[in-house]
């Protein structure tokens, strides 16, 4: 399966204040691009307009998936958003909050798949437990897993290290590689260890 | 082109399985904190008793009797059927369901979890009503269809104007103003159709059309929701 993504000319403006002008990149099947910038400089807003939850206010930004331009409504359920802004259900389990992403997006709910993803975050001994009761690290690795787990073609990903300790940043590592042999990855970071994980870098200016 | 044939993925193409879904979910966060159910309880409970003890002395007439009832029903609904949504904003779990579900989906899911919200308050509040207010209820089976049908389209109106107000910084006080009006005929009617089911001379042909009209009303309102409710829900700007 072949993806990527081309961003023309995205323009974004809140009234009179211009937040994104005339940004442009590309991204491959396989690649992971890095956005930087200052604090203002627009990264959470290009990530909220990449994941289809925004609209660019001029510009386009394309996902295209074998040949085929994806439109809004498929777009939503092609992308893995984890931003700080986003969150997952605290008065459920890690297991109900993945299993209830993974029915609404009208995919077959494995429960052995379940378990290796939260094998893989270190979040096996918590299954049952509320995510409210969590530490903010924790809750993170349950975001993570509730973006990767549906295999999305593009996962995008909003100062993904925020509140994780050093096994969840190879945690973050190990799903970045992972979404390499998937599909596209775009980090929106500041953290030196993070700007590491891409290939690519797009610094955004304020 | 659909999810599987572009990402190999399998992909359960039931829309009913998503709505389930959102259903369960709202149920389980309930179940798991009691806070609508506990609120939409007090506010019902309280005022019905307060109209029992000012009234004690003066037995009500049926108009009143029914009037009261869906006075109470209406601000119980008012009071706790907006916190579906609100929590979903409050909690910053609306856009991760804005990313995954259907709109419709949503609508439905949540419609359905305000009827059985407000199904949970009526089989508290009518039985007291009837015992508090020394109600007789003379046609029970179409006082039941009343009440059924009523919650239904209170429910109806409540979710779509929830989803409103929940993206708004004035929730409460929104809530009930934006829902008032557009529930304005389903009151009345159902005020009516409930004076009628009390009363036993009443006739089979009189009641039927305004049960009729209540029902009209429920699938006007869920019709408009279901086709509204993207557009409401989706906060792209």
């Amino acid at each position: 399966m072949s993806t990527s993504l081309t961003v023309t000319n995205l323009c974004k403006q809140f009234e009179h204040r211009v937040v994104l002008r005339n940004v442009s990149f590309s991204v491959a099947n396989g690649h992971a691009l890095v956005v930087t910038g200052p604090n203002g400089s627009g990264k959470t807003t290009l990530m909220r307009i990449l994941s289809g939850l925004m609209l660019p206010t001029s510009g386009a930004a394309s996902l295209e998936i074998d040949g085929t331009v994806v439109d809004f409504d498929e777009r939503r359920r092609e992308v893995g958003f984890v931003t700080p802004e986003v969150h997952v259900y605290p008065e459920l389990t890690p297991v109900e909050n993945l299993k209830f992403f993974h029915t609404v997006r009208g995919l077959e709910w494995d429960e052995a798949e379940a378990a290796h993803w939260l094998r893989r975050v270190g979040l096996d001994a918590r299954r049952d437990d509320p995510v409210g009761n969590f530490s903010s690290g924790m809750k993170q690795r349950v975001k993570l897993i509730c973006a990767l787990a549906h295999h999305p073609s593009l996962l995008l990903l909003d100062e993904p290290g925020a509140n994780l300790d050093e096994r969840g940043r190879e945690s973050l590592s190990g799903m970045v590689e992972i979404q390499r042999k998937r599909g596209m990855t775009i980090i929106a970071t500041n953290d030196p260890k993070e700007l590491t994980l891409g290939d690519e870098i797009v610094a955004l200016r304020a | 082109m659909t999810k599987s044939s572009l990402s190999g993925r399998k992909r359960n193409p039931s829309f009913w399985r998503s709505i389930g879904a959102i259903f369960g979910k709202d149920l389980a966060s309930e179940l798991r904190t009691r806070f609508a159910v506990n609120t939409l309880l007090l506010f019902s409970v309280t005022s019905l008793t307060i109209v029992s003890f000012s009234t004690a002395r003066t037995p009500l007439t049926k108009e009143a009797q029914s009037a009261l009832l869906w006075i109470v029903i209406f601000f119980s609904a008012m009071t706790g059927l907006a916190r579906s949504f609100v929590r979903e904003e409050e909690s910053g779990t609306a856009d991760a369901l804005r990313l995954t579900a259907p709109a419709e989906s949503v609508f439905l899911g949540k419609f359905a979890f305000n009827c059985v919200l407000l199904l949970c308050v009526e089989a508290v509040v009518v039985p007291l009503s009837l015992i508090f207010w020394a109600v007789s209820v003379d046609a029970p089976l179409f006082f039941t269809v009343v009440l059924f049908a009523g919650n239904i389209g209170l429910s109806a109106v409540a979710t779509l104007m929830a989803a409103i107000v929940a993206q708004t910084s004035m929730q409460a006080g929104l809530f009930a103003v934006l829902s008032f009006p557009v529930l304005i005929p389903l009151l009345f009617t159902a005020v009516r159709a409930t004076l009628l089911s009390m009363d036993a001379v009443r006739q089979v042909g009189e009641i039927a059309p305004v049960i009729r009209m209540l029902f009209v009303f429920d699938i006007v309102m869920l019709t408009l929701g279901f086709l509204l409710f993207d557009y409401i829900w989706r906060d792209r700007k």
